[in-house]
């Protein structure tokens, strides 16, 4: 590993994108409808549905602030589709080496 | 010559090829994506159908990342004409090369069918196409695929259609009788084919090369199409 790198810390960043409000989901619709069925007859209800989905990555960073502006650029990039898609950095937490990782 | 975009999954790149030699009579050669530049006499590419990368993440968005694209932005930026067609539409739209989004069609089934299309030319940022079509003349071409539902804001809607950046739209032929008209994926507007305000790069969901081999079971529309967008390749030059 180069001294680059070992000047970097783990760190586990977690991601939610969830559609845009406005832009119909169908898989949505269809999940709901089945939901509906399922709770026919029953004294409750589906109130909403929406289908979020999450990323969990593993980046090596200066700190957390860092780790966070690395997601957010990837996010922009590749992960998030901008017309359709929200996300949010839900959390951002830093991984202790175990011990025999240690040197 | 026109090279013709190969990526893991794509399934329309032969067909591609063969509509251009044998039905165009033009020179074309399919390069791998994990090529670093496109041939030097190239002049235009197209970008085919298919599943490139498994559709993973979503249609498109792992071919942009790929190691050819570099050098295919840079040439579209300085004015190299580009052509999309389904899995490619996918992925121009990935590279921010054409507006909007593509999502599953309204259905959430794939639709595989041929499908009648109108042309809009009057006020069309594409003089190609108005050079070579005449304002509502009716298109027969094949359709394929889950994830074609054209999907833009409202005002992206409005500026596309002011601008003159879409060219074709689903159904609006009542007299093809036995031709399936009508949307077949739920897109905004019934859009199926949108150029970028230059009009040298264009994307579109049905698949011209399917239907572009004189006597073929499909037509020759896709030819007409194709011979359009050629006519074009060679103004660039």
């Amino acid at each position: 590993m180069s001294s680059k790198m070992n000047a970097l810390a783990a760190y586990r960043v977690h991601i939610k994108v969830t559609r845009r409000r406005g832009v119909f989901d169908p898989a949505a619709r269809v999940i709901a409808r089945s939901i509906d069925r399922l709770l026919e007859g029953e004294d409750e209800a589906l109130e909403a549905l929406d289908i979020h989905k999450t990323y969990a990555l593993t980046l090596r960073a200066l700190d957390a602030t860092h780790a966070a502006t690395i997601a957010t650029r990837l996010c922009k990039d590749l992960l998030v589709e901008p017309t359709l898609e929200d996300h949010v950095i839900e959390s951002v937490q830093e991984l202790v080496a175990s011990a025999s990782e240690e040197p | 010559m026109i090279a013709i975009l190969s990526f893991p999954g794509s399934n329309c790149d032969g067909d591609c090829l063969r509509a251009l030699r044998e039905a165009l009579g033009a020179s074309a050669q399919i390069v791998w994506h994990q090529e670093l530049e496109l041939p030097e006499q190239t002049r235009a590419v197209i970008l085919p159908g298919g599943f490139s990368h498994g559709d993973y993440l979503r249609p498109g968005a792992c071919a942009r990342s790929s190691a050819i694209m570099p050098d295919i932005q840079a040439r579209i930026a300085r004015g190299m004409p580009a052509l999309g067609i389904c899995n490619g539409f996918q992925i121009l739209i990935e590279l921010g090369l054409l507006p909007g989004a593509l999502m599953a069609n309204a259905s959430l089934q794939f639709v595989c069918r041929e499908q009648t299309m109108t042309a809009i030319v009057e006020g069309s940022a594409a003089s190609w196409w108005s050079n070579s079509v005449k304002d509502g003349e009716s298109f027969w071409m094949p359709v394929a695929h889950r994830h074609g539902q054209f999907y833009a804001s409202e005002e992206v809607l409005e500026e596309l259609f002011a601008s003159g950046q879409i060219l074709l739209r689903y159904g609006h032929d009542a007299s093809a009788a036995t031709r399936r008209v009508g949307n077949p994926n739920g897109s905004a507007r019934d859009i199926a084919c949108v150029c970028d305000r230059s009009g040298r790069v264009v994307g579109l969901m049905p698949h011209p090369e399917r239907a572009a081999l004189a006597g073929g079971p499909r037509g020759e529309d896709g030819a007409k199409f194709l011979r359009a967008w050629l006519n074009m390749v060679e103004e660039v030059g």
